[in-house]
C-alpha cells in the first residue's frame, strides 16, 4: 500500500502543477452562428465548433445549432466522429455548414486502453477496425470474423463444425491475447467438460473463455482495437499476449432508425469430394494388393457384378449416406437507434443459426443475442450510461466426444458392401465395421447427445462527471456485473448393432459401453469497479492528458456435475428419460467445485505532446494478484512511449508536399505473466489414502504432498516496438512498419538439481526460464477514388517466431551426438523452424522394380526389415547423406515446422461504384509445412475409397501385370505406386513413412477469405416505403483456396497432423442477404 | 445494479482506505485443498491424516507373496523361487508422518486437546512411523533415519540438510525396536474404533520385529554377504550372531506381555468337539473380524457395497460367474504345501498321523510324472491306493486344510468343486487330460474325465476349450481362506488380519526354542494351543521343526512363510552349504485325480506329477537358480542423488 500512496501523491502533485499553468489569452473578437446538418439535412447535435489551434470550442446543440466567439480571421475547425472533418474561415454571417459521411471516421479516433486518443497522437502499435471490416464476414464465430484484417492477429480455424469455435487466436505469436469488452476485462477461467481424447465424460477441465468475442453478435460491435505493444500492458497481469478492445455500439444523438439485415447461407466442405467410384476402387485396390504382394480383395465375378448393376451387388456410399449436399445457416439482425442529448440508446437483437454439413440430428449451433444500451444525461455535469448484453446459445454435439473424430474415420473405413441397416430390418442398424455405424454415430435417438446451454448477461455502467469548477477534468466510475451460466447435458447410450445379413444381435457401438446420463452446471460470476479521473488540457503549443484509476476484480467459478448410468450391469439396461433421477441412484456420480479469483490495481498514465509534433506517453500500474504469497502479491509495471511526428516539421513539409503523415513510434513497456496454480503458498492438504477404522466406515485420508511454494510470483514481461507510420499523396501509399520483441523473464521452471528421497516432496517452481518472441509486421495500403469509383487495397504481413533464451533443464541435459542435440535442443532456437524433419531427395525416381532392387544404398529408415523390398516404382531415391550405405535415421534433414506459421499475411480490398460496393479479403501464411504419410487415413491402401488425385501414379502398361516382374512395363505417374497396408494393424505401406517430396508438401496458402458484393438502393425509389436504404449483397467464404495440389485432404489452414484430414471439414459458404434501414 | 454500485464504491474506498493485501485476504482461499488448522482443529480432521498414513503402511495386505514358495501360479508360467519380501522407501509417507507428529504437539500446545489424547495420537503417530521403517530395514538394511520433516531444509543452494546418512543396520533395528516400545508406552490398551493401533498393537510389532532382528543375527553366516562391499564394511548391511540373544529376549518380553494381558486368545477355542466345529471355527475367523485374536489389520467392510478386497478372484473358475475370463483363480495351491498338512490319526483320538497324501500303494510318496499323458499307463494303475470318493484323501487332513484349501470333490457355495484331470476307462486304458471331456456311464452314472458334466470344471487348463484363455488352474488345489464362502461377491469384504493371537503365540515359542531364554513350558504349551484349536487333542514337543511346520500350516495366504525363510536367511540356495531344510524345496507339484471305471465300481486314483506344461526349474528374480546372499536386501533407490551407499556394489 506504501508503494500506491507515493504513487497517488506524485499524481496528484503531478496534476496540480499541470492545473496551475493554465493560463489565459486575450483576443479581439468576432462571434459566429450557424447550424450544422448532414447530407440529407438531419441537423446533426453535438458536433465539435473548434478555433483551430486552440482549445476554444463549443458543440452544436439538439437543432444543430452553434454559437462560437473567436478572434476576427481565425480558422473554425467543425468535426464529428463519422463526418469529415472541415475547416471554414471564421466570418460574421451565418453559417449552413454540410458535414459529409466519412466511411474512414475511425481513423480519426482510436480506442485504447481505459479511453480514446486521436489517431496521429498514437505513439504505440494499435489496430483498429471498423465495424463495417468486421461484418463483412459472414460466421457466427466473432474470431473468424476477424481473420485476415488485423495485421499481427494470427487466426487458424481448424475445423467447420458448427458452434466449436476451433480458431486458434495469437497475437503476434504471443498467445491469446486479453479480450476486453466496452472497458472490462472479460475473458476467464472457466470448467468444462474435458474434450481431450478418451476422457471419462465425467471429467472436467478448465479453458480461457473468449466466447465473449466468438459468440459476441457482429453486428453490435461498433469497433475492435487490438493493443499489440506496451499500450497492453495499462490492463496489468495478464495482458503480455496483447489485448483486444471491443467496443459495442452505444445510442447516438440522432433519429430513432431501424436497421434490419438478413443473411442466408449456404455452406459445403471446402474441398469438394473427388474420389474414385467403386468400381474403379475395386479395381486399384485390387492393383495396390498386386504390389503389396498380397492376395486379391476382390474377385473378378465381383467386380464385373458391380459394374453391370447387377441386383445382388448393391454397394453403400457411405460419404452419401452421411453428408449432405451443404449445410443451411441463417443469420438475423436488428436493432434500434437513436435519441435526444438527454438520452439516448442502442438496441440490437440478433439470431444465428449453424446447421451441420452432417446428416447428423446431434450437431448444431444456435444463438440469440441481445444487446442495449442508453446514455442518460442526470445533470449538465454527469451522464450516466447503462450498456447490456445479453447472449443465449445452444449447442449440439456427439454425446460421446471420441465419437466426434471417429466420425469421419468410419465414414472413410465403413465397407460399401455392408448396409446401414440390415437386410430385414430397417430399424436395425447393422454392424459395418468394428462396431460402428457412422449413420448410427450420427443419430442423437440412437446414439445420445451433448447439449450445451450458455447464457450470458453482461452489464456495464459508466458515470461520467465533468467537473464544472475545472476545465478538462472529468471523473468516471465504471462497473460491471457479468453472469454467466452454461448447462451441459451429456447422454451416451448404448446402441445394439445386428449383422447385416442374417439381422442377429452383435456386440454393441463401441462407445462408452454403457447407458450413462450427465449433466454440468456452470456458474460465474464477475465484480467490477474502477474509478479514473482524468484531465485533459492544452497549454499553448503543449498539450497534456492525464488520467489515474483504480480498478478491482472479483470472479467467481462454480461448478456441478453429476450422472448416472441406466443399468446395474452393461449387460441389463433400461433406458427411460434423460434426467439424472431416472437413472440408477446405485451407480451415480457427482462433483463440485467453486473457486474465486481477484485482481486489483492502481492505473496511471500521462500523455504530453508538443505541438502534436513530439509526442510522450507515461504510464504505470501497481497490480496485485490474489494467486501468489503475500510480499509477492503486487508488484509496479512501467511503460513509457514516444512518438516524433516528423511530417509535422516545416523542413520536411517543404521537403516533402505530399507527405501527409510520417511517424516514427517506439514503446517499451512491462507487465506480468501470471503463472503457476493459485495459493501455492498455503501448504494444504488433499485426499489421498482411506482407511477403515471401524467395520461399516471408510474415513477418507487426508496428505499433504507439497511444500508451500512462497518464491513464486509471476512471470516479467517486456515489451517493445519500434514503428513508423506514412502516409503519401493522401492516402494514395500508405503503410505501417513494426519491429517487436517480448521478453518473458522468470517463468516458472523447477530448478534443476536432484534432492535426496528424504525432502520427499517436488521442488517448488520458481522463476527461472527465459523466452523471448521477435517479428516484423508490415502494413501497406492503397486509397484512390477515380470518379464514382473508390477503392481500397491494404495488405499486411507477419513475421513472428520464439525461442527459450534460458532453460533450466537444459542444464543436466547430455547430448550424445551433435544430430542428439541437433534434433533435441530447443534452447536458443527459433520455433517453427525446426520443426520438421525430411530426407534429402535426389531428385531421381526409381523407375521400376529392377531400378529399385538394384539401388546402391539399403532402406531402414521405418525399423521394418522390408528395406529396399517396400521400395515401389516412383519412390525418390533418397540422399545417403552420410554416406554409410543405409538410409536411416542419421539421414533426416531438417526444414520448417509445420505447427504455427511464422509468417502469416493478409489482403484486403474493398471499393464502391455508384450504388454498388465489394469487398475481398484474403488471408494466407507461409513456412509452414505439413508431412503427412501417403497412409490409408490420408490417401489410400488401407480404407474402402481412393481420392482420385492418386490414380496419377505410376502403374503397370497393362492391367493385371505382375508389378514384381522386372519385365513388367510402368507408366509414369506423380505419386508413387500404390500399395495396400502389408500387416495388420498398420495405416500405411512400409515405404510411405518416409517424408518424400509428394508427401512432405509445402503448405503455405492464400486463401479467399471472403467476398461481399452490395448493392445499395437509391433512397429516393425507397422513402414512398418508408425505408431510408436498403442493401442486398452476395457474400462467399473460403471460396478459393491456393496451396499445394496435393493438399486436398490435409487443409492447408487446420492444425491437424494428428488426425490426418479425419477432422470436421471447414467449409465454404454462399450467402444472400439484405440490410434495410428505416 | 446495487451490487454494481457497491462495487464501485469499493473499488473507490480501496483507492486509499485498505492496505494492500487485504484484498486478497477476505477471499474465500482455495477450497481445493484443506488448511493444515481445519484438519488439526477436530478429532475428524486428525483421524483423516491418520486415515492416509495407515492407507501407507507396509503391509502385504491380500497379495500373497507366498505364492512364490507355496503356491503355484495357475497361469502357464514357470514355477518361481525368489525373495519377495514386502519392502517399504516411502519417505513421502515418513514426512507425512513426521508432519503429523509435529503436529500434535503444536495442537498440544495450543490446548486443543488433553494430554491423554495428545499421548495417543502420539503413540499412533510412532507406531506408524515404526512400522515405516521396520518395513524399510528388513529389505534395505541400515537406512537413513528422518525424523523430522524436511520443508524448510530447502534452501535453492547446498541444501546441506536434506542429506542424511545411512545409520547400520543394527542401530536401524534398535532404534526401530526403541520406536515400537516407545509408541507402546504412549498408546491406550484398548481403543473404541477396532483398526487403530493399541499398546498390544505395538507390542505385538515389536515381537515381531524383535524375531526378525534376532534370527537375522543368528542365521546370518547361512548367507554371509560379500564382505569387500562397502555397505558390509560400514555395517549399513551387517548384522552377527552375538546380535541374537538381545533381540530375543524383546521379543520373549514383547510377546509375554501381550499374552500375560489375558486380553488375547485364539477365536474358537483350544478344544472343538470335533474336527467340523474346528473347521467352521477357522472358516468364520477370516470371514469377519475377531477382535480377541486380532491384534492389527485390515477392514474392508467400507460401507460401500462397490469396494473390496481381491479375493474374489482368487476362486476357481466354478463358482466365479461372469469371469470366466483371465483372472480367476489367481493363485493356486500346491501339491507341497497340501503334503505339509499333519493327519488326523482318526476322527475321535486326533492325534498327529502322517503327513503326505497317499497315492501308491507302496507308499513311495517321493516319486512323480513330468509327462503324465505318456507316462501314466493302464500297467501302472494297480499301483495306485484306489480310493472311493474324490474327496475321500482329504477328510482327515488337519481341519486348517479342510477349512481354508479348496481341494478336489469339496463343497463350496453349495456346489461341489470338480477338480479331476483325466480317467481309467472301462477297458483299462488310460487317459490323462483328454482334449474332450466326453462322459462315460457305469452303473447308471455317468463319469466325466474332468470331474464335471459342462466346461465349468475348476482344473486342469488343458481342455480344447481353454487354449486361449486362462480360465483354469494347473493345480487341483487353490485357496479359500479370505474368499466369501457363501456368494460370488465382485466386492468380497472379508478382513485382513495383519498380526494374530496365533502369531504371537508362536513368535514366543521360536525366541525360546532358539534363545534357551524364557520358558519352555509356556512356549510347548502356545505351540499346542494353536493345534489343539485346529482340531488336535495330542501334544507335540517344542522343537524347531515343529514351531516352523506351524508358521507353515498355520499361516498360508498371509505372507509369512516368505518373511520366516527371509528372516532366517534360509532361502534355496544349492552353493550354500548352510542350506537348511526349511529352505530346500522340491519341484511345484500337483495331484491328478482321476477316476477308475475298469473295476466294478468307480474308483478314484491320484497321480503325482509336475503341472500341465511347466517346464520345471529353479528361477528367482535375477534369473539365476537360486536365491544368492546378495538378494536379501534390495538396491537403495537413487542412491546418488541420497549421497548414500549404494547395497551390494
Amino acid at each position: 500500500m506504501r508503494k500506491s500512496k507515493m504513487l497517488m501523491r506524485a499524481a496528484a502533485i503531478a496534476l496540480g502543477a499541470l492545473l496551475g499553468a493554465t493560463a489565459l489569452f486575450a483576443q479581439s473578437n468576432i462571434t459566429v452562428t450557424g447550424t450544422v446538418t448532414d447530407a440529407e439535412k438531419e441537423p446533426l447535435v453535438g458536433v465539435s465548433v473548434l478555433q483551430k489551434g486552440t482549445a476554444n470550442g463549443v458543440s452544436t446543440d439538439f437543432e444543430g445549432n452553434f454559437s462560437i466567439t473567436v478572434p476576427e480571421g481565425s480558422t473554425i475547425e467543425i468535426s464529428s466522429i463519422g463526418f469529415e472533418t472541415r475547416t471554414l474561415k471564421a466570418t460574421s454571417s451565418r453559417m449552413n455548414v454540410i458535414l459529409l459521411e466519412d466511411s474512414e471516421m475511425l481513423n480519426e479516433t482510436v480506442v485504447v486502453g481505459y479511453g480514446v486518443q486521436k489517431k496521429e497522437s498514437v505513439t504505440s502499435a494499435i489496430t483498429q477496425v471498423r465495424a463495417d471490416e468486421i461484418a463483412a464476414t459472414k460466421t457466427a464465430d466473432g474470431v473468424a470474423a476477424l481473420q485476415g484484417k488485423i495485421p499481427g492477429l494470427q487466426v487458424t480455424q481448424n475445423n467447420g463444425k458448427p458452434g466449436a469455435f476451433a480458431s486458434d487466436l495469437s497475437l503476434r505469436g504471443f498467445g491469446t491475447p486479453m479480450i476486453v469488452v466496452d472497458g472490462v476485462v472479460r475473458s476467464t477461467t472457466r470448467t468444462r467438460k474435458s474434450t481431450t481424447w478418451n476422457q471419462d465424460p465425467t471429467q472436467l477441465e478448465t479453458y480461457t473463455d473468449i466466447s465473449v468475442l466468438q459468440e459476441l453478435n457482429p453486428d453490435d460491435i461498433e469497433s475492435i482495437s487490438v493493443l499489440k505493444d506496451a499500450s497492453a500492458t495499462i490492463y496489468g497481469l495478464g495482458a503480455q499476449n496483447g489485448v483486444i478492445l471491443i467496443t459495442t455500439k452505444k445510442g447516438q444523438v440522432k433519429k430513432p432508425s431501424v436497421n434490419f439485415s438478413a443473411n442466408f447461407q449456404m455452406a459445403s466442405p471446402v474441398f469438394p469430394r473427388d474420389v474414385e467410384d467403386w468400381v474403379s476402387f475395386m479395381k486399384w485396390e485390387n492393383a495396390m494388393s498386386d504390389v503389396s504382394k498380397m492376395d486379391r480383395r476382390f474377385s473378378a465375378e465381383q467386380i464385373a457384378g458391380y459394374e453391370s448393376g447387377d441386383p445382388d451387388y448393391v454397394y453403400t456410399d457411405w460419404y452419401k449416406e452421411t453428408y449432405k449436399d451443404f449445410a443451411f445457416n441463417q443469420q438475423y439482425n436488428v436493432s434500434l437507434q437513436g435519441g435526444t442529448e438527454a438520452i439516448n440508446y442502442y438496441f440490437g437483437a440478433g439470431y444465428a443459426d449453424d446447421s451441420p454439413i452432417l446428416k447428423a440430428s446431434n450437431y448444431g449451433y444456435k444463438r440469440y443475442n441481445f444487446t442495449g444500451s442508453m446514455n442518460i444525461k442526470l445533470t449538465d455535469d454527469l451522464n450516466l450510461r447503462y450498456s447490456t448484453t445479453f447472449r443465449q446459445s445452444n449447442n449440439l454435439g456427439m454425446g460421446d466426444y471420441d465419437m466426434d473424430w471417429n466420425i469421419f474415420y468410419y465414414i472413410l473405413a465403413s465397407d460399401p458392401t455392408v448396409g446401414v441397416h440390415t437386410k430385414d430390418n430397417p430399424l436395425h442398424y447393422s454392424n459395418v465395421e468394428e462396431q460402428m455405424n457412422p449413420v448410427a454415430l450420427l443419430d442423437a435417438d440412437a446414439m445420445g447427445y451433448t447439449k450445451t446451454d450458455s447464457k450470458d448477461f453482461n452489464n456495464t455502467v459508466d458515470l461520467n462527471y465533468t467537473a464544472p469548477f475545472l476545465k478538462g477534468l472529468r471523473f468516471q466510475a465504471s462497473g460491471a456485473y457479468d453472469f454467466a451460466r452454461t448447462k451441459q447435458r451429456t447422454l451416451v447410450k448404448k446402441l445394439q448393432l445386428y449383422d447385416y445379413e442374417s439381422d442377429t444381435a452383435t456386440q454393441a457401438m463401441l462407445t462408452r459401453a454403457e447407458t450413462q446420463y450427465s449433466e454440468l452446471w456452470n456458474d460465474n460470476t464477475r465484480l467490477y469497479g474502477r474509478i479514473q479521473a482524468l484531465y485533459d488540457k492544452r497549454f499553448g503549443k503543449h498539450n497534456v492528458s492525464a488520467m489515474i484509476g483504480a480498478e478491482l476484480t472479483d470472479v467467481l467459478n462454480a461448478s456441478i456435475n453429476g450422472s448416472r448410468y441406466y443399468g446395474p450391469t452393461k449387460n441389463q439396461y433400461l433406458y427411460t428419460h434423460d434426467i439424472i433421477n431416472q437413472g440408477l441412484k446405485s451407480r451415480s456420480d457427482n462433483s463440485g467445485t467453486r473457486s474465486s479469483q481477484r485482481t486489483a490495481g492502481y492505473i496511471g498514465r500521462i500523455n504530453y505532446d508538443y505541438q502534436g509534433k513530439y509526442l510522450v506517453e507515461l504510464m504505470g500500474r501497481y497490480d496485485g494478484n490474489y494467486q501468489f504469497a503475500p510480499g509477492k502479491r503486487w508488484g509496479f509495471f512501467p511503460s513509457y512511449s514516444l512518438g516524433w511526428r516528423a511530417s509535422e516539421e516545416k523542413f520536411i513539409k517543404d521537403l516533402i508536399p505530399f507527405l501527409n503523415n510520417l511517424k516514427f513510434r517506439w514503446s517499451d513497456g512491462r507487465t506480468g505473466s501470471v503463472q503457476g496454480n493459485p495459493y501455492a503458498y498455503i501448504n494444504g492438504y488433499t485426499a489421498s489414502g482411506s482407511w477403515v477404522f471401524t467395520d461399516g466406515a471408510t474415513t477418507t485420508g487426508y496428505a499433504n504432498s507439497s511444500v508451500a511454494n512462497t518464491i513464486l510470483t509471476w512471470a516479467d514481461v517486456r515489451m517493445m516496438d519500434f514503428g513508423i507510420d506514412w502516409e503519401l499523396w493522401q492516402g494514395k501509399f500508405g503503410g505501417t512498419f513494426d519491429w517487436f520483441k517480448r521478453e518473458m523473464i522468470g517463468t516458472a521452471a523447477q530448478r534443476n538439481t536432484s534432492l535426496p528421497d528424504f525432502y520427499a516432496v517436488s521442488i517448488p517452481y520458481e522463476n527461472l526460464n527465459r523466452s523471448e518472441n521477435q517479428g516484423l509486421e508490415l502494413t501497406l495500403y492503397h486509397r484512390n477514388s477515380i470518379g464514382n469509383f473508390s477503392y481500397r487495397v491494404q495488405g499486411t504481413a507477419t513475421f513472428t517466431r520464439s525461442r527459450s533464451t534460458y532453460m533450466e533443464s537444459e542444464n543436466s541435459r547430455v547430448y550424445t551426438s551433435s544430430m542428439d542435440y541437433w534434433k533435441n535442443c530447443s534452447l536458443n532456437r527459433w520455433n517453427g523452424y525446426f520443426g520438421g524433419s525430411t530426407y534429402h531427395w535426389s531428385g531421381q525416381r526409381f523407375t521400376s522394380i529392377a531400378d529399385a532392387m538394384g539401388s546402391e544404398v539399403l532402406y531402414t529408415m521405418d525399423g521394418s526389415s522390408d528395406g529396399n523390398r517396400a521400395i515401389v516404382p516412383g519412390m525418390y531415391q533418397l540422399v545417403d547423406r552420410n554416406g554409410d550405405g543405409y538410409i536411416t535415421d542419421a539421414d533426416v534433414y531438417y526444414t520448417w515446422g509445420n505447427s504455427m506459421p511464422p509468417l502469416q499475411f493478409g489482403l484486403n480490398i474493398s471499393g464502391s461504384y455508384k450504388n454498388f460496393d465489394f469487398a475481398l479479403i484474403f488471408n494466407g501464411a507461409a513456412l509452414k509445412y505439413k508431412g503427412y504419410s501417403l497412409s490409408g487415413y490420408a490417401g489410400f491402401g488401407k480404407l474402402n475409397y481412393l481420392p482420385s488425385q492418386y490414380t496419377d501414379s505410376y502403374r503397370v502398361a497393362v492391367e493385371g501385370a505382375d508389378p514384381w516382374n522386372p519385365e513388367t512395363q510402368w507408366i509414369e505417374g506423380y505419386w508413387p505406386a500404390l500399395a495396400r497396408v502389408a500387416q495388420a494393424g498398420a495405416s500405411h505401406h512400409a515405404t510411405y513413412t518416409v517424408n518424400q517430396p509428394y508427401n512432405y508438401a509445402n503448405a503455405s496458402y492464400l486463401r479467399l477469405k471472403t467476398i461481399e458484393l452490395g448493392y445499395r438502393f437509391s433512397p429516393k425509389a425507397l422513402q414512398m416505403a418508408g425505408i431510408k436504404s436498403a442493401r442486398v449483397f452476395f457474400n462467399g467464404g473460403n471460396l478459393l483456396t491456393f496451396c499445394s495440389k496435393t493438399l486436398k485432404y490435409v487443409d492447408p489452414e487446420a492444425n491437424d497432423n494428428s488426425t490426418a484430414g479425419g477432422m470436421y471439414p471447414l467449409n465454404k459458404t454462399f450467402s444472400f442477404g439484405f440490410n434495410l434501414n428505416f | 445494479m446495487k451490487k454494481i454500485f457497491k462495487y464501485i464504491l469499493f473499488a473507490g474506498l480501496s483507492l486509499g482506505m485498505m492496505s494492500c493485501d487485504k484484498f486478497f485476504d477476505s477471499m474465500e482461499g482455495d477450497l481445493s485443498k484443506v488448511a493444515a488448522e481445519d484438519l488439526l482443529s477436530s478429532e475428524n480432521g486428525l483421524l483423516a491424516l491418520l486415515a492416509d498414513l495407515y492407507s501407507a503402511l507396509p503391509g502385504e495386505s491380500l497379495s500373497d507373496n507366498d505364492k512364490y514358495q507355496m503356491f503355484g501360479n495357475p497361469a502357464r508360467d514357470i514355477p518361481e523361487y525368489k525373495s519377495t519380501v514386502q519392502g517399504f522407501w516411502g519417505y513421502g509417507s515418513v514426512r507425512s508422518v513426521n508432519k503429523f507428529l509435529e503436529a500434535v504437539d503444536a495442537c498440544y500446545n495450543d490446548n486443543l486437546f488433553d494430554e491423554a489424547a495428545m499421548k495417543a495420537y502420539k503413540g499412533e503417530g510412532l507406531f506408524i512411523r515404526a512400522c515405516y521403517y521396520f518395513g524399510n530395514v528388513r529389505t534395505h538394511g541400515g537406512i537413513p533415519i528422518v525424523t523430522e520433516s524436511l520443508d524448510d531444509k530447502y534452501d535453492g543452494q547446498d541444501n546441506i540438510g536434506l542429506y542424511i546418512p545411512r545409520s547400520t543396520e543394527k542401530d536401524t533395528w534398535d532404534w526401530v525396536l526403541e520406536q515400537f516400545q516407545e509408541a507402546a508406552d504412549l498408546l491406550p490398551d484398548k481403543q473404541t474404533q477396532e483398526m487403530r493401533a493399541t499398546r498390544y498393537t505395538a507390542l505385538a510389532m515389536k515381537a515381531r520385529a524383535a524375531l526378525w532382528a534376532a534370527s537375522e543375527s543368528k542365521y546370518w553366516n547361512r548367507a554371509p554377504i560379500n564382505n569387500t562391499y562397502d555397505a558390509v564394511k560400514k555395517k549399513l548391511t551387517y548384522m552377527e550372531a552375538s546380535y541374537a540373544d538381545a533381540y530375543y529376549t524383546q521379543a520373549i518380553a514383547a510377546s509375554e506381555e501381550i499374552i500375560n494381558s489375558g486380553r488375547f486368545s485364539l477365536y474358537g477355542g483350544t478344544a472343538p468337539t470335533d474336527i467340523a466345529t474346528a473347521i467352521s471355527n477357522l472358516t468364520e475367523l477370516f470371514q469377519n473380524w475377531h477382535a480377541e485374536e486380532g491384534l492389527f489389520g485390515r477392514s474392508y467392510k467400507t460401507g460401500d457395497a462397490n469396494t473390496g478386497n481381491n479375493t474374489h478372484t482368487w476362486a476357481p473358475n466354478q463358482f466365479t460367474s461372469g469371469y470366466t475370463g483371465t483372472g480367476t483363480a489367481s493363485y493356486a495351491v500346491t501339491l507341497n504345501l497340501a503334503d505339509e498338512y499333519d493327519y488326523y490319526s482318526d476322527a475321535t483320538a486326533r492325534t498327529r498321523a502322517g503327513r503326505k497324501i497317499q497315492t501308491l500303494v507302496d507308499g513311495n510318496e517321493d516319486l512323480y510324472f513330468t509327462q503324465p499323458e505318456t507316462e501314466m499307463t493302464a500297467a501302472k494303475v494297480a499301483d495306485y491306493k484306489h480310493y472311493a470318493s474324490v474327496q475321500e484323501p482329504f477328510l482327515l487332513k488337519d481341519a486348517r486344510f479342510q477349512a481354508w484349501v479348496i481341494y478336489p470333490g469339496t463343497t463350496f457355495r453349495g456346489g461341489t468343486v470338480y477338480m479331476e484331470g483325466g480317467m481309467v476307462m472301462p477297458d483299462g486304458s488310460v487317459s490323462v487330460y483328454p482334449a474332450e471331456n466326453t462322459g462315460v456311464t457305469k452303473n447308471g452314472v455317468t463319469y466325466y474325465p474332468y470331474g464335471g458334466a459342462n466346461e465349468d470344471n475348476s482344473a486342469f487348463y488343458k481342455l480344447k476349450v481353454d487354449v486361449n484363455s486362462n480360465n483354469r488352474s494347473f493345480y487341483c488345489f487353490t485357496p479359500r481362506k479370505s474368499l466369501d464362502q457363501k456368494d460370488d461377491n465382485e466386492n468380497t469384504q472379508t478382513p485382513y488380519y495383519d498380526i494374530r493371537y496365533a502369531e504371537v503365540l508362536l513368535t514366543y515359542a521360536e525366541a525360546v526354542i532358539e534363545s534357551g531364554q524364557g520358558d519352555a513350558a509356556k512356549a510347548k504349551q502356545y505351540l499346542n494351543d494353536i493345534r489343539h484349536r485346529a482340531g488336535f487333542k495330542d501334544n507335540v514337543d517344542l522343537t524347531l521343526d515343529n514351531v516352523l511346520h506351524e508358521w507353515k500350516v498355520e499361516f498360508p495366504f498371509e505372507n509369512k512363510w516368505t518373511n520366516v525363510l527371509h528372516r532366517r536367511r534360509a532361502f534355496y540356495n544349492p552353493n550354500n552349504t548352510a542350506t537348511v531344510e526349511e529352505g530346500s524345496l522340491g519341484h511345484k507339484l500337483t495331484l491328478i485325480p482321476m477316476v477308475d471305471l475298469s473295476g466294478a465300481e468307480a474308483r478314484w486314483i491320484f497321480l503325482r506329477s509336475l503341472p500341465y506344461s511347466a517346464t520345471p526349474a529353479f528361477k528367482n528374480y535375477n534369473g539365476t537358480l537360486q536365491v544368492n546372499a546378495e538378494d536379501y536386501y534390495t538396491q537403495i533407490p537413487n542412491y546418488i542423488n541420497n549421497r548414500i551407499e549404494p547395497n551390494n556394489k
